[in-house]
């Protein structure tokens, strides 16, 4: 007969084990005695928080997460639930993995909806402390429970849902846009300018135009109305006073104005539009007169007027003014974080007009070994693109094996980022240069192909030594 | 039968001439990105 558990009973036992008084035990968590006395003795007994029970669980030399089946009942006392208790328990438990004492202690707190409120808090916390992975079962808790589909908790929780799922894989990532879109508008402004300058910039990666558009120009509209909204109450400091609370913005609001005009001109540049996104880029390219800049505004405007500059290059390559080409390279080595979308239109200019870029490539060579490993999705999408026209400019050079071993490498890439629209480009360009590939770049490319085609790959056993072959 | 298809499906790609075509026209110039601010 083992004896019965309790929270305090384990306490006291492990107490005795370790041969420790209650002075002991206060000296080691930095609890006063007479309050671990009220905590573990009283009648009845204080409640333990959480953090005094991790700091007893340190000084008796356990792990962390001890005892935490057992404390659901500081949580709850007479059917009624502790907040102050149960949210930090929660947020300690998804922070150190304890899935078990979570199931067991949500599925009681969901026996009253108006609980689904404890439950974003806690998604909240765990946001607010960088915790995005282990907020999301929260947050899809309060999506599932919560009744009002425009209350801002319901609204919050999809867009930190939106947030918290962006990652590098194309196709969750549309999923995420497709599932959070219809509540934007919804958000409260600040929110809503983050959220729209979210959503642009995935929809840039996935190459959906229209609605980079769409977002940029809702980003636009909306910065310039929080603008107004703004200098008026600069104006007349008392009839703002009456408004809701303040609430921050993630950046400046020039930020967010100068990109709903950058994300619109790509967008356009990006479709062909070539006169039209130029217009969009001398919009940008001064903001200097925007009323409400302190020093990080001064420093976001200056960033815009050099994207201009640099955009501006870029579409006066696409429009074949290739003499211009010694500024963009003086340009680039001057701001080496443009280099990359830097060397992408170069190189497609170079592909396009028939020109060599050898020295272009030979002066940039240490910051393109610097390319690999990008984790941020638009810079690993605008090094899928570099890969592709550095494999093409090879190959149309006639140099096989570079421009082959560019192919696949690219062809990893749109792998890795389930980019299939560039996967398959890649995989047309190797078939097309076949008779060129080693046996070596043979392998490699049909290894890539198999990956998690099939899942026994003895079932393509037939192909034999390798394709080409057949 | 799967590997039937798949083998024929390679024989054809190789065979049709399709692929004789220049790959480098037939890469779709709106699926490539240039520029610079996006996600600054």
């Amino acid at each position: 007969m083992g004896r019965q558990r309790s929270l305090r009973s384990e306490i006291e036992h492990h107490l005795k084990e370790h041969d420790y008084t209650l002075s002991k035990l206060g000296e080691l968590t930095g609890i006063n005695p007479g309050h671990l006395n009220e905590l573990l003795n009283g009648d009845p007994p204080r409640v333990i928080t959480i953090g005094q029970l991790d700091a007893m669980a340190a000084a008796l030399g356990q792990a962390p997460g001890w005892l935490y089946e057992l404390y659901e009942e500081e949580c709850f006392s007479e059917g009624k639930v502790s907040r102050s208790r149960v949210v930090p328990f929660l947020v300690r438990c998804a922070e150190i993995g304890r899935h078990d004492c979570m199931e067991q202690v949500v599925s009681k707190l969901l026996e009253n909806p108006k609980n689904v409120s404890i439950l974003f808090s806690v998604a909240e916390h765990l946001f607010e402390r960088g915790k995005q992975k282990e907020s999301v079962p929260f947050y899809q808790l309060v999506i599932e429970n919560e009744k009002d589909s425009h209350a801002e908790r319901f609204v919050m929780s999809q867009y930190r849902l939106f947030r918290a799922l962006q990652g590098t894989d194309a196709e969750k990532n549309w999923e995420a846009v497709i599932r959070f879109d219809p509540y934007r508008k919804w958000l409260p402004e600040n929110h809503q300018l983050d959220a729209l300058l979210q959503l642009a910039n995935v929809c840039y990666t996935l190459r959906r135009w229209e609605l980079v558009e769409k977002y940029a120009d809702e980003l636009r509209e909306l910065a310039h109305v929080v603008y107004e909204d703004e200098i008026c109450k600069r104006k007349n400091p008392k009839s703002g006073q009456t408004q809701k609370t303040e609430r921050p913005l993630e950046r400046h609001l020039v930020v967010y104005y100068g990109q709903g005009y950058l994300l619109k001109g790509v967008a356009l540049k990006n479709q062909g539009k070539y006169e039209e996104a130029k217009r969009y880029v001398d919009a940008y390219a001064d903001l200097s007169w925007f009323e409400i800049l302190d020093e990080t505004g001064q420093a976001e405007v200056q960033k815009f007027r050099l994207w201009a500059t640099a955009n501006s290059y870029t579409l006066d390559m696409l429009t074949g003014k290739t003499d211009i080409l010694p500024d963009y390279i003086r340009f680039l080595a001057d701001h080496p974080n443009e280099v990359l979308p830097g060397l992408v239109t170069i190189l497609k200019s170079a592909n396009e007009y028939g020109f060599s870029v050898d020295h272009v490539l030979q002066q940039f060579g240490e910051r393109i070994s610097r390319f690999e490993g990008q984790q941020n999705v638009v810079r690993l999408s605008h090094h899928i693109q570099f890969r592709y026209q550095l494999a093409v400019y090879l190959l149309k050079k006639g140099k096989w094996k570079e421009g082959l071993e560019e192919t696949v490498r690219c062809l990893v890439l749109s792998d890795t980022m389930m980019d299939y629209d560039n996967f398959k480009r890649c995989s047309a360009l190797f078939w097309a240069h076949l008779q060129h590939a080693s046996d070596q770049q043979k392998r490699t490319y049909q290894t890539v192909m198999m990956k998690g085609a099939v899942k026994d790959e003895r079932d393509f056993a037939f192909i034999g030594s390798g394709i080409g072959i057949v | 039968m799967k590997g039937i298809l798949l083998s024929l499906a390679l024989v054809l790609g190789l065979s049709s001439g399709i692929w004789s075509a220049s790959p480098i026209a037939a890469a779709k110039d709106n699926i490539i990105q240039y520029d610079h601010g996006v996600g600054g």
